[in-house]
């Protein structure tokens, strides 16, 4: 990389300006974010993308170019560092959006959770390594949570042969993931973003939340409509757990599975209606887009989501 | 002599399941974390010591991480499964290391800066030897409480430490006085935890690359390198830096990422203190 400020804070300010205009159009394909992380990678050559396959092998080795850039400067030259670490931050945001862009490939998806362990490795190497300032923690803290709260759900959950035990305690634990991660972002100040609204925030967890919820009910109603599971232990503490999270449900009683599909679909719809009032976000046709790579099992939840739509 | 070391590897208690299914779970290439938080479950001091870890400041964690699942969560699944072997391991061997005058806490701090080499060195060779080296790294010099015991029971002590004194090279003292370098001991250990064969294989062949397969001397050599920095006694001492350095220019492994791992984890010991 440069060791010069002025250039590293070019090349930071023209890729952070291509990305913005990227996402902002919604127009960020693959090909332009492996562009916008090869530039970030400045004349180091790592091969991350090689005939329509990712190397893990040289992510991790960019990666570790980074830390080491950080590490080095950290001890050497502040400013530099503060510098880099915003490349930084941009590197994890193009990988992001990448798994953002594999979520809805069929083929792709099964790459996101390998991507985000990297990501996450990364960021707890550097808190390991480097004696970070509380700002820089509060950063790479919130990229953690928002990672936790924003992707959580977009993970397949494969219900097939697996006891019924499993399946529900493998959506506790997402569940939890989310609440984890919206607890770290938000005990971070939203990585000390003065500008990050805390309502907006919440409206994105509760509306990945309760589409994770709805994903489960629906799914084990397509797959396993011979399972009982109201009663179940593990069903209940992820009752629990989302009546501890809702905005409108907190003290309701939940009656039966349909009375929990009716409050799952009012909690996604409020959350879904305020975002797209508040920041154009359209959680309707981001969700459907997730839905459609497995039509026959979401068939009855792609059709509530677009009737709430209208 | 021989007879000894075999009789007290025999009486060494047997691997806690925990250990056994945090190598399988390592291993799979999808890592689910509900079954790693299954397997943490059972066992509660890995539970407390991946909750002392993950409230430590370093992490900044402004909330308490009071649930195994909520470190995993914040933490990572490969960081979790490091910070739970290595409580295992810590507790299961509770015999004294006299016989090379450290502590227990001294072969810890030694075994976590192996670690870190494999994460911050390793990782740059390649993302699979890392994979591969993260837990014969860390478990390598665990031959050395039995190899203590040995020479304790034999009242050899004092002679021992003399000898580690004067010539500063552990593997050869202790070849020296059992005729075994820690190396071979450990590989014996872990053949008879039934471990699995790159655990045995890569370990038992450290400085015996003569007699290595082909498709673990690589591993055998880094294992050496990383082994000469994490010397229990001189942890990343200059003399054996530069000895680390020589080995892997011998090895014609590129010193410039090996020193950087080196500088950055100095800088980061230093600064903790």
């Amino acid at each position: 990389m440069p060791n010069n400020n002025i250039d590293i804070k070019k090349l930071y300010t023209t890729l952070k300006n291509d990305f913005n205009h990227l996402v902002y159009n919604k127009k960020q394909t693959e090909y332009d974010l492996l562009n916008i992380i090869n530039k970030l990678c400045y004349k180091k050559k790592f091969d991350i993308y090689d005939t329509n396959n990712y190397s893990f092998d040289e992510i991790s080795n960019l990666f570790r170019f980074y830390e080491d850039e950080l590490k080095s400067d950290f001890e050497e030259n502040k400013i530099i560092f503060h510098s880099k670490f915003k490349c930084y931050t941009l590197l994890i945001k193009a990988f992001t959006e990448l798994c953002i862009i594999f979520a809805t490939n069929l083929e792709k998806r099964v790459l996101i959770n390998n991507f985000f362990q990297l990501l996450r490795e990364s960021k707890n190497i550097l808190k390991f390594t480097i004696a970070l300032d509380q700002k820089y923690i509060n950063t790479l803290n919130n990229i953690i949570g928002e990672h936790l709260y924003y992707f959580s759900h977009i993970q397949y959950v494969y219900t097939k042969e697996k006891d019924i035990d499993y399946i529900l305690d493998e959506y506790h634990m997402n569940l939890e993931r989310q609440l984890h991660g919206f607890e770290l972002s938000e005990s971070t100040s939203f990585g000390d973003n003065e500008f990050t609204n805390k309502d907006i925030e919440y409206a994105i967890f509760v509306n990945n939340a309760s589409f994770l919820l709805l994903k489960m009910l629906y799914k084990l109603d397509y797959y396993r409509p011979d399972i009982k599971y109201f009663d179940n232990k593990k069903f209940e503490n992820i009752l629990f757990l989302f009546h501890e999270i809702s905005l409108f449900h907190k003290n309701t009683k939940t009656i039966d599975t349909n009375s929990f599909k009716e409050m799952l679909v009012k909690e996604f719809k409020a959350s879904a209606d305020f975002l797209l009032k508040e920041k154009n976000h359209n959680m309707y046709e981001e969700k459907l887009a997730l839905l459609n790579l497995n039509t026959d099992e979401y068939k009855q939840l792609i059709d509530i989501i677009l009737f709430s739509k209208e | 002599m021989k007879k000894l070391i075999v009789e007290k590897i025999d009486s060494l208690p047997p691997l806690p399941n925990s250990v056994l299914e945090l190598e399988e779970f390592r291993k799979m290439s999808n890592k689910e974390p509900l079954d790693l938080l299954k397997i943490i479950e059972k066992d509660p001091l890995i539970i407390t010591t991946v909750l002392r870890v993950a409230n430590s400041a370093m992490f900044g964690f402004v909330s308490e991480v009071e649930t195994p699942s909520r470190a995993i969560s914040l933490l990572g699944v490969n960081f979790t499964i490091s910070i739970a072997l290595g409580s295992v391991i810590q507790n299961l061997i509770q015999s004294n290391l006299s016989a090379y005058g450290v502590g227990t806490d001294d072969f810890m701090f030694s075994s976590n800066l192996a670690s870190n080499l494999v994460n911050t060195w390793v990782s740059k060779i390649s993302f699979d030897l890392k994979e591969d080296l993260l837990l014969p790294a860390f478990l390598q010099e665990t031959g050395k409480f039995v190899i203590s015991e040995v020479i304790n029971d034999n009242a050899q002590k004092e002679d021992f430490l003399e000898q580690l004194q004067v010539t500063k090279n552990i593997s050869n003292v202790e070849k020296e006085f059992l005729g075994y370098s820690c190396a071979r001991i450990t590989a014996n250990i872990f053949k008879h935890w039934n471990l699995s064969h790159n655990l045995i294989f890569s370990i038992g062949f450290v400085e015996d690359l003569e007699h290595c397969p082909k498709d673990y001397v690589k591993k055998a050599q880094i294992l050496e390198i990383i082994k000469i920095l994490c010397d229990v006694r001189n942890p990343l001492s200059d003399q054996n830096v530069q000895k680390a350095l020589t080995k892997a220019n011998e090895y014609g492994l590129d010193t410039e990422p090996l020193l950087q791992s080196i500088d950055s984890i100095k800088f980061k010991l230093e600064n903790d203190f």
